[in-house]
């Protein structure tokens, strides 16, 4: 299954790509997050170990621009051909 | 020239072979804006000053609250209800008579910010807000001068170096954003982290030596010490570096 992938860094493991074919006929957001972490050879944690979610103050995910929170319950959502993972560097706004 | 008190007084720094009389000439010559003086700005104009920076600008309206006081070490309980800026001023004077500090108790507007940036060589973020970010970031492209982010948010905190025609700017990275909550939650030493290392950069800057953390975001992690480093890129359309 294509998923496509879109971010406002370079993800390691995946210059110059914007998606990523998986042979999977389940694919959840989970499954697509920690194939780009594994992509990435580990240098890139999106979801959190010990935690089982993303933690807002590092990423922030949305699909097809709708924002994900990234609880566990939601990093279970089922993704279809095509669907757009985006995922930002959080924004620290404090001082 | 360096005087013989300031070959004193930075004989620790002089001697390492980077900054040498010639380094610190460049630092006495420089110019820098610190952008807020709370968390971040506390310790960044403290370094800054004792660097032997020459013009050091800091910038803040606001008044020292006793919330204020577990991250932003330039104040204590007697500066409670005082401007920040000029408490800022009395002590950082204190800390280094040499250098000339400018002291302004003025938010930071789209009005007055190309008047609070002129003839600054770096500007060092201490706000607490993205719209002021995002106002410093349009100005520093506009004059070509190095903007310094640092930002904190409980036990993290992120830094990188936009440097204008280089660099992504900071509206590739956040667009418009909201604060994602009212009262930042902070605890002092990630502040301290992040505004120590915002000082080695704009060192690094003015004397020309190393390799800035430019195209790259750097964010720590306190819960479980990790650094991590991410390549930002340019956003294609952003309103302010891609026009």
């Amino acid at each position: 299954m294509r998923i496509r992938i879109d971010s406002n860094f370079i993800l390691p493991g995946l210059e110059g790509v914007n998606e990523i074919d998986l042979n999977h006929t389940h694919v959840t957001l989970w499954v697509v997050l920690e194939e780009l972490s594994l992509r990435s050879s580990g240098r890139v944690k999106f979801i959190r170990p010990m935690t089982d979610l993303v933690d807002p103050m590092d990423f922030l995910i949305e699909i097809n621009g709708f924002p994900n929170p990234g609880s566990r319950e939601e990093l279970e959502t089922r993704l279809n051909e095509g669907d757009l993972v985006t995922i930002k560097l959080s924004p620290l706004g404090g001082g | 020239m360096l005087t013989q008190e300031e070959l004193i007084r930075y004989a620790r720094q002089l001697i390492i072979p980077h900054i040498g009389e010639e380094g610190q000439k460049k630092l006495k010559q420089s110019h820098i804006l610190v952008a807020g003086v709370g968390g971040l700005g506390s310790l960044s104009s403290i370094y800054l000053t004792s660097l032997g920076i020459g013009r050091l600008k800091i910038i803040d309206h606001r008044s020292v609250q006793l919330s204020d006081l577990n991250q932003q070490i330039l104040y204590n309980e007697e500066d409670l209800g005082l401007k920040k800026a000029k408490v800022a001023y009395e002590k950082l004077s204190l800390l280094n008579s040499d250098i000339f500090i400018e002291s302004i108790c003025e938010e930071i507007t789209r009005e007055n910010i190309l008047r609070l940036i002129k003839e600054v060589k770096i500007v060092v973020d201490g706000t607490d807000n993205f719209e002021a970010r995002l106002l410093l970031n349009q100005a520093c492209f506009e004059k070509r001068i190095p903007y310094i982010y640092g930002g904190v948010f409980g036990f993290k905190g992120k830094m990188t170096t936009f440097i204008p025609g280089r660099t992504p700017c900071i509206e590739c990275l956040y667009q418009e954003q909201e604060e994602l909550v009212q009262t930042v939650p902070i605890v002092g030493p990630i502040p301290g982290l992040i505004a120590t290392l915002q000082v080695l950069e704009a060192l690094k800057l003015i004397i020309e030596f190393g390799h800035p953390l430019a195209g790259k975001l750097l964010s720590f992690d306190g819960e479980t010490m990790e650094f991590n480093y991410f390549d930002i890129k340019k956003r294609p359309g952003c309103k302010i570096c891609s026009a």
